[in-house]
């Protein structure tokens, strides 16, 4: 009898334990997704397909990086998409007709996108528009910049520099490592830092926060700028893919993203959840994408089941409270 | 009795609404102050002000003597006035320790001194005779009466001079309620400080409370002493 309480109070315990960790029910996701994987598409595990997986997955997870700041605070950017595409073009411009350097184009789009996820947070706390009105009309916005910018046609990219970056370091992909950097770079400052910290408080109690005299405005217009920054550096990893910027590039990539960050267990009510989601995100999106692809599953039915894929992690999310809070 | 907070004619208007007319009141040192007044009376309103979370549009308010100007509640809370709200205003996906220091984190090299901000917690807990059972335990799985442990221990990290209690025991079960009070009370006389709350119980206000001021329309109509008045009076003086 007393065995078993104890068993049952131990099960009680990791019960508790793993409901507590956010992150947990999406690991659990990815490990199966994995082991179906192995049964149904063991071409899955092959090391080429594997190392084209990371490379798909660097520029969805680092613009999901960002993207997981704004869902943090409690808002949304649809506009991640559309800075991808023009940062993908105006890097291309820049290495291709300005004779850039790939680091000083880099920069200049971050700091180019940088600017645009102010100006979304701006508009979100001074002007006091609700961010999925103000980013959608920077979706449009921007995509057109891209279009203008590049007169509507491909810029094909012959920097042995810039293409020598689609290259592979240590077995894996350069942009993959990019990827890791920039991602462990911003994970010590959320977690380690009062700006990491108060991201999730104004999520989670955006009253609260502002009632013990915590500066919202300035973390949520940190939260869009971050995002900003993030999707233009997909953007360059994108061109880097690509070799070449494409000036509709990006186009309903914000729904993957911001998929990634939802299936990764983050709520879209924003305050739950840690960066490393995003990883976990990407990794499952991109994996299910892969897995249907090697089983000759067609590209009809992958919407559908993108689409289902969803609404299962936000069920997942909802039964241990972290959605419906 | 020394003066520790002196309120001089505090006026608020939220657009046609007059929340506030002219308040003036003192609060002494040592002295748990009661505010009764019917919805609307502009009880939460003036807690409000004296936390630093609203400006008023004219008055002073006045802390040991020398003017007080809040920007926000941080200034207020610098000064020493701390508020414990009805809904607890914490942030249940942040931990006990999180939440305790929210705002006023302890950092080394900018980075959070999680360390230092466990063992302080775990000295205030032990000095006020508190128990929660995991730090880390994020606040949405704590029960109503834990939650509101952690809102009061926010409040008391940094020794206060002045408490503000929004109804503390508004969201609380009565026997939650009778030991809530019966602690704010006890804390009050044992360290010295003073405190203000607004509550709609009135027998737990006549029990608790030094003092009673009854606020109507904005204003401050009557004074009186608990051992002097009763629920029936009060509630007369609200409505009339």
């Amino acid at each position: 009898m007393a065995r078993n309480s104890l068993a049952l109070k131990i099960l009680h315990g990791i019960k508790e334990k793993y409901q507590s960790i956010d992150e947990l029910k999406s690991l659990t996701g990815l490990i199966a997704l994995f082991a179906a994987a192995a049964v149904f598409t063991p071409k899955f595990y092959l090391p080429q397909n594997l190392m084209m997986l990371l490379g798909q997955m660097s520029v969805m997870a680092t613009s999901a990086v960002g993207e997981a700041f704004v869902i943090l605070t409690g808002s949304i950017d649809l506009s991640v998409g559309s800075i991808i595409g023009l940062a993908n073009v105006v890097s291309a411009i820049l290495i291709s007709q300005y004779n850039f350097s790939p680091y000083m184009a880099l920069f200049t789009v971050m700091v180019i996108g940088g600017f645009i996820g102010l100006a979304n947070g701006i508009s979100v706390t001074k002007l006091k528009i609700p961010s999925f009105i103000v980013t959608l009309a920077t979706l449009t916005i921007v995509r057109g910049a891209a279009y203008l910018i590049s007169g509507g046609l491909n810029i094909p990219v012959y920097n042995e520099q810039f293409l020598a970056l689609n290259e592979v370091l240590y077995g894996v992909p350069i942009i993959f490592w990019i990827y890791f950097v920039s991602l462990i770079a911003i994970l010590i400052f959320f977690e380690t830092t009062r700006l990491g910290l108060y991201t999730r408080a104004v999520g989670s109690n955006e009253i609260a926060v502002r009632n013990l005299g915590v500066d919202n405005d300035g973390i949520k217009n940190l939260a869009f700028t971050m995002s900003g920054l993030y999707s233009a550096l997909a953007g360059f990893m994108l061109g880097v893919r690509l070799g070449a910027g494409y000036p509709h590039s990006g186009i309903g990539y914000e729904l993957d993203v911001i998929a990634a960050v939802v299936v990764g267990g983050i709520a879209l009510t924003g305050g739950s959840g840690s960066l490393i989601a995003t990883f976990i995100g990407a990794m499952i999106m991109t994996s299910i994408l892969n897995i249907m692809v090697l089983a000759g599953i067609g590209a009809f039915v992958q919407y559908v089941v993108r689409g289902m894929v969803l609404i299962l992690a936000a069920l997942a999310m909802r039964r241990v409270g972290v959605i419906v809070k | 009795m020394e003066e520790l907070l002196r309120v001089e004619d505090v006026r608020k208007t939220f657009g046609a609404i007059q929340a506030l007319r002219g308040v003036d009141l003192s609060l002494y040192r040592g002295e748990l102050l009661a505010i009764v007044g019917d919805n609307g009376a502009g009880k939460s309103t003036l807690l409000k002000i004296i936390a630093g979370i609203y400006p008023p549009d004219s008055g002073k308010i006045l802390v040991e003597g020398r003017e007080a100007r809040f920007h926000n509640p941080m200034d207020a809370r610098k000064m020493g006035i701390e508020m414990v709200f009805q809904d607890f205003m914490l942030c249940p996906d942040l931990d006990v320790v999180s939440n305790t220091f929210l705002g006023r984190e302890i950092t080394s090299y900018q980075f959070l001194n999680k360390k230092l901000m466990i063992k302080m917690l775990k000295e205030k807990l032990k000095d006020l005779k508190f128990d929660i059972p995991d730090f880390k335990k994020k606040v949405r799985f704590l029960s109503g009466g834990q939650q509101q442990i952690v809102a009061i221990l926010r409040t008391l990290m940094f020794d206060p001079k002045i408490l503000l209690l929004d109804e503390p025991t508004a969201n609380l079960s009565a026997a939650a309620a009778t030991e809530v009070m019966a602690f704010i009370k006890d804390l009050i006389k044992s360290r010295n400080i003073s405190g203000i709350f607004v509550a709609h119980d009135l027998p737990s206000i006549i029990k608790y409370s030094d003092r009673i001021l009854v606020m109507r329309h904005g204003r401050v109509i009557a004074e009186r002493m608990p051992e002097e008045t009763s629920t029936v009076e009060l509630v007369q003086l609200m409505r009339a």
